[in-house]
């Protein structure tokens, strides 16, 4: 895990989530929570959604848009969109190893 | 549940508040949701993430109007009881008392609810046509009821720039505007010839002047920002759907 989602403890996995929720599109409150949940295929409570989303905004990865009614919009910074690009190209290299080796295992 | 955002640290409710009770309003949380709150409530205050800013002198200024407003409305009404010889000397503190009250008003709120204030300023115009047309019952209930109109309306409003919960607003409503008007003005007008020492005065009126002291008390040490401050974007568009 690189260096800003390692220091992230707990909500390093809900972050990276909502990172890849917001690759979409800005999004308010609950729409990320759906989306999330929609990828993860498990709810994320709303306590870590906001413990999360205030990690990212001070860390500069997301940022807060103008508040439409009483939800507030959020979208992904330029140092968001290359955080998340290189967390999910690390993922990827880490799946591809995994699955290669499984392959390799079963295949020997 | 939405209670539960009490627990949060005042930093993170001046950022996060809103948006986040916006969130539990948007589908029926569950008992999970209930434990990740207090959770994540546990862990703002263990790793605070949205620190407070000071907020600039010109911030309290809206509180200290609210304040002396208030101040002003319990001491006139205070005196009329008690040192009746001063009380009408002082009843000229009235418009200004009520002027300061309009001025600690958020202007971003009635900008944005445009419409409704509109409207709402039309029922009391209204109340006040109907309460000068010649004496009859529908002319004591249009001016009883413009002025609590106007009175509540103002406390209201003042009490959601002091960032007091909708619950609470009511109960303040109830206890400082309609159950004194409830209590008092039947007694009064039973009564027949209210004389100035009469503490039902004081059961009418000095209840408004305290709640709006809370208030003010309440916005000049949390603060709120002034017209002036904000980004125009913010107001615009509502003002545009009003």
């Amino acid at each position: 895990m690189n260096q800003p989602f390692g220091e992230l403890g707990r909500f390093a996995e809900p972050s990276l989530y909502i990172l890849v929720s917001l690759s979409g599109g800005p999004k308010h409150g609950y729409a990320i929570m759906t989306d999330v949940e929609e990828i993860s295929g498990s709810p994320m409570g709303p306590g870590t959604l906001y413990g999360a989303l205030a990690r990212l905004e001070r860390r500069g990865l997301i940022e807060a848009l103008e508040p439409e009614d009483r939800r507030r919009p959020y979208r992904l910074t330029g140092l968001g969109a290359t955080t998340v690009r290189a967390q999910l190209d690390s993922l990827g290299g880490f799946v591809r190893t995994g699955l290669s080796r499984l392959d390799g295992k079963i295949g020997g | 549940m939405t209670r539960l955002v009490r627990l949060y640290p005042r930093a993170w409710r001046d950022r996060y508040e809103e948006e986040f009770l916006a969130l539990l309003a948007e589908r029926p949380p569950t008992l999970g949701d209930l434990v990740d709150t207090v959770r994540g409530a546990v862990d703002a205050h263990l790793n605070p993430q949205a620190e407070a800013e000071p907020s600039p002198w010109t911030h309290r200024i809206p509180g200290l109007f609210a304040l002396i407003a208030g101040a002003m409305w319990s001491a006139v009404f205070l005196t009329f009881v008690f040192w009746p010889r001063d009380a009408w000397t002082l009843a000229s503190l009235i418009p200004l008392s009520l002027l300061l009250m309009f001025l600690s008003l958020p202007g971003d709120y009635m900008a944005a609810h445009g419409r409704r204030i509109a409207v709402a300023l039309g029922v009391i115009g209204l109340c006040i046509v109907v309460a000068n047309l010649p004496y009859s019952l529908l002319t004591v209930v249009a001016g009883v009821g413009g002025y609590l109109f106007a009175l509540g309306g103002m406390l209201t409003m003042a009490a959601i720039r002091a960032r007091i919960g909708p619950s609470t607003r009511w109960v303040l409503l109830v206890l400082a505007v309609i159950l004194p008007a409830a209590i008092g003005f039947p007694v009064a007008m039973g009564i027949g010839n209210l004389t100035e020492n009469d503490l039902w005065v004081l059961v009418a009126a000095l209840p408004y002047g305290l709640a709006w002291v809370l208030v003010g008390l309440r916005l000049a040490v949390r603060g709120s920002p002034t017209l002036a401050d904000l980004p125009t974007s913010s107001i615009e568009p509502e003002v545009r759907a009003s």
